[in-house]
C-alpha cells in the first residue's frame, strides 16, 4: 500500500510534465505563428547594398570557387510579405514574360534551372539590375522592400520558402497547384541562352 | 405627456443634427427622398405604437395592483368577468396590427419602385471600381475617345439619371453615399447597378460600408452634384490630357515622376505613365482630397503622403518613396500643375 503512493505521485508528475510539454510546444508554435503572420507595412528588408555587392556575375574565380554566404531574406519567413510579393508580381506585370511561373518568353521560375542563381541576392540583382536577353532593370522603379517581397514570392514558386509561408491561393483561375503545395526543387545552375534562342 | 414625447424629440433632433451632406435624413436625390420618407413614416407609426404599448402596460400594472387590493376571492375559471370583452379587444387589435403592417408593406413597395434601376437612354454611365482602399471611376461614352478615368471624386449633373456599374477586383466593398442612395455592395465577379438622380446641387460624402481590410475606415469618396452647364465644363476639362510642365522645376518634377516608383502604379494622360494599379493622377490638383478622403489636398499633406504613406494610412499599397528634399519639392511643383 505504501509503495502505491509515491508511484501514483510519480505518475501524476509525469502526467503534469507531459502537460507542460504540450503547453510549451503549443506556445512555441503559436509564437512562431505570430511572426509568420505579422504584418509589417514598411521596412524589414535585408541590407540591399551588401546583398548586391556579394553577387558575382560569373562563376569563374582565380584560385577556385570560394564559399558564398547567402543573404537571408526575412520576408521568406513571413506569409504577409510573400503574398504581397505575389500581388506585386501580378501588378508589375512579371507574368507578361514569366507567366505564372511556368515561363513564356522569359524563363520559368518554378523549376530547378537558374541561369543567374537561385539565392535571394541573385534574384534581387536580376530584378534590380536586369539581365541580358530581355530582363529589364527595375532599379528606381521598385522600392527595396517591394523587390525583396517579390524575391520571396519568386522563391516560393519552387518551394524554397517554408510551406506555411507560401501563398495558398490565387485570385484568378490557375493551371497549376498553389505555391504552398508545390514540389520542392533543388536549384541547379543552367546555361545562359545562346543568342537568338528562347530562354528556357 | 411631455415626458413621453421628449425622448422622441431628442432622437429626432439627434438624427436631423447629422451633417447635411452625409445623412440619410437629409436627402438630395429622388432615391434618397424615397428612403428618407419611408424612414420617417416607419419612425412615426412605430414610435406612436411603442408609446401606446408602453402606456398600456404601465396602466395595466397599476390597475391590477389596485384591483388586487379590492378583490380577495379568486373567481372560478369558467366565469372570469369581461372575458368576452378581452377577446374582442384582442381580435380588434390583431386586425389593426395586420392593417398597419400591410400599410407599411405597401409603403415599402412604393419606395422600392423608386429605387428599382430603370432603363433611361439619356443616363450617364459610370463604372465605379472599389479597390483596397480607394475608388476608381470611369465615365463611359459611346465614343471610346471620350471615355476617361478619375479617382475618389465623382462629379454628376443635377436632374440627370446616373447609372453606376459597381465592380470589385479584390474583396467585397460597399458604396454608401447616404444623401443620395442606400448601400450597394461591390462584389468581385458580380457587377451591380445603382441608379440615382440628384436633385440638389452640393458635395456629398460617401464611404465604404462593408469591412474590406486594414484601411476600410479611410476609404471615402465625395460626389459633387452640379448644374448641367458646370458639369459640361468639368467633363471637358477632365477629358483633356495633363498640362505640360512649364518651369524647370516642374519639368524636373515630371522626370522624377516618370523615373521613380510613381510610374509603376499611376497614370497621367499625355505622358508614358499609364498604369492603373493606383489612382489616376491626370487632374490630381483639381481634387479636394488625397488618399481616398483621408487628407485635404494641400502641398504639405501631399508631401507627407508621398514620403510616409504608411504613417498616414498603414497598410495602403502606396510605398514610401524616400525622395531627396529638392526632388520632392520639384515633384510637388509638377503634381500641383495637374489641374
Amino acid at each position: 500500500m505504501f509503495s502505491l503512493y509515491p508511484k501514483s505521485l510519480h505518475r501524476s508528475r509525469v502526467r503534469m510534465g507531459g502537460r507542460w510539454c504540450v503547453v510549451a510546444v503549443a506556445t512555441t508554435m503559436l509564437l512562431c505563428g505570430c511572426t509568420r503572420e505579422k504584418r509589417k507595412f514598411s521596412g524589414g528588408e535585408p541590407n540591399s547594398n551588401a546583398a548586391v555587392s556579394s553577387v558575382r556575375l560569373i562563376d569563374l574565380q582565380p584560385g577556385g570557387a570560394q564559399p558564398v554566404s547567402h543573404v537571408d531574406n526575412p520576408f521568406e519567413h513571413n506569409a504577409y510579405a510573400t503574398s504581397e510579393g505575389k500581388r506585386l508580381y501580378s501588378s508589375y506585370n512579371c507574368a507578361s514574360c514569366h507567366a505564372h511561373g511556368g515561363g513564356d518568353i522569359g524563363p520559368a521560375l518554378m523549376d530547378d534551372k537558374w541561369i543567374y542563381g537561385a539565392s535571394p541576392e541573385n534574384i534581387y540583382a536580376s530584378i534590380m539590375e536586369g539581365r541580358p536577353n530581355g530582363m529589364p532593370s527595375f532599379r528606381g522603379h521598385l522600392t527595396e522592400d517591394q523587390a525583396w517581397k517579390i524575391v520571396a514570392y519568386v522563391r516560393s514558386m519552387s518551394a524554397q520558402v517554408p510551406q506555411g509561408v507560401a501563398p495558398n491561393r490565387s485570385d484568378e483561375m490557375k493551371s497549376s497547384p498553389a505555391e504552398n503545395s508545390k514540389k520542392k526543387e533543388n536549384p541547379a545552375p543552367a546555361a545562359p541562352p545562346t543568342s537568338g534562342e528562347q530562354p528556357q | 405627456m411631455m415626458r413621453c414625447i421628449s425622448p422622441f424629440l431628442l432622437a429626432a433632433l439627434l438624427v436631423s443634427g447629422c451633417a447635411s451632406n452625409h445623412s440619410a435624413v437629409a436627402p438630395a436625390s429622388r432615391e434618397a427622398h424615397a428612403i428618407s420618407s419611408l424612414w420617417w413614416q416607419f419612425f412615426w407609426v412605430l414610435g406612436i405604437i411603442y408609446i401606446l404599448v408602453v402606456a398600456t402596460v404601465l396602466i395595466c400594472r397599476f390597475k391590477s395592483r389596485r384591483d388586487r387590493a379590492n378583490i380577495n376571492l379568486p373567481q372560478p375559471a369558467d366565469s372570469i368577468p369581461g372575458e368576452s370583452k378581452t377577446h374582442r379587444v384582442i381580435a380588434i387589435l390583431t386586425g389593426v396590427s395586420v392593417v398597419i403592417l400591410l400599410g407599411l408593406l405597401v409603403d415599402d413597395l412604393f419606395a422600392s419602385r423608386v429605387l428599382a434601376p430603370k432603363n433611361d437612354p439619356g443616363a450617364l454611365n459610370l463604372t465605379v471600381t472599389g479597390h483596397q482602399w480607394w475608388w476608381e471611376i470611369e465615365y463611359g461614352d459611346q465614343d471610346p475617345s471620350k471615355v476617361f478615368q478619375t479617382a475618389n471624386e465623382i462629379h454628376i449633373p443635377v436632374g440627370r439619371t446616373i447609372s453606376f456599374t459597381l465592380r470589385s477586383p479584390d474583396v467585397i466593398h460597399s458604396l454608401w453615399v447616404p444623401s443620395l442612395h442606400g448601400k450597394k455592395d461591390l462584389v468581385p465577379g458580380h457587377p451591380a447597378t445603382l441608379v440615382l438622380r440628384a436633385e440638389k446641387p452640393g458635395i456629398y460624402w460617401g464611404q465604404c460600408a462593408e469591412f474590406c481590410g486594414a484601411q476600410h475606415a479611410n476609404m471615402g469618396l465625395l460626389i459633387k452634384a452640379e448644374s448641367a452647364s458646370d458639369f459640361a465644363v468639368w467633363e471637358d476639362a477632365a477629358r483633356k490630357s495633363a498640362v505640360a510642365p512649364m518651369t524647370d522645376q516642374q519639368k524636373h518634377g515630371q522626370q522624377i515622376f516618370l523615373n521613380s516608383t510613381c510610374v509603376m502604379c499611376h497614370a497621367v494622360s499625355g505622358t508614358i505613365a499609364g498604369s492603373h494599379n493606383g489612382p489616376e493622377l491626370t487632374h490630381l490638383a483639381s481634387r479636394q482630397t488625397i488618399a481616398a478622403g483621408t487628407l485635404p489636398n494641400t502641398r504639405e499633406n501631399l508631401a507627407l503622403w508621398i514620403q510616409e504613406p504608411q504613417l498616414v494610412k498603414p497598410g495602403a499599397r502606396m510605398p514610401g518613396t524616400g525622395l531627396q528634399p529638392n526632388d520632392l519639392a520639384d515633384l510637388l511643383d509638377y503634381l500641383q500643375t495637374l489641374k
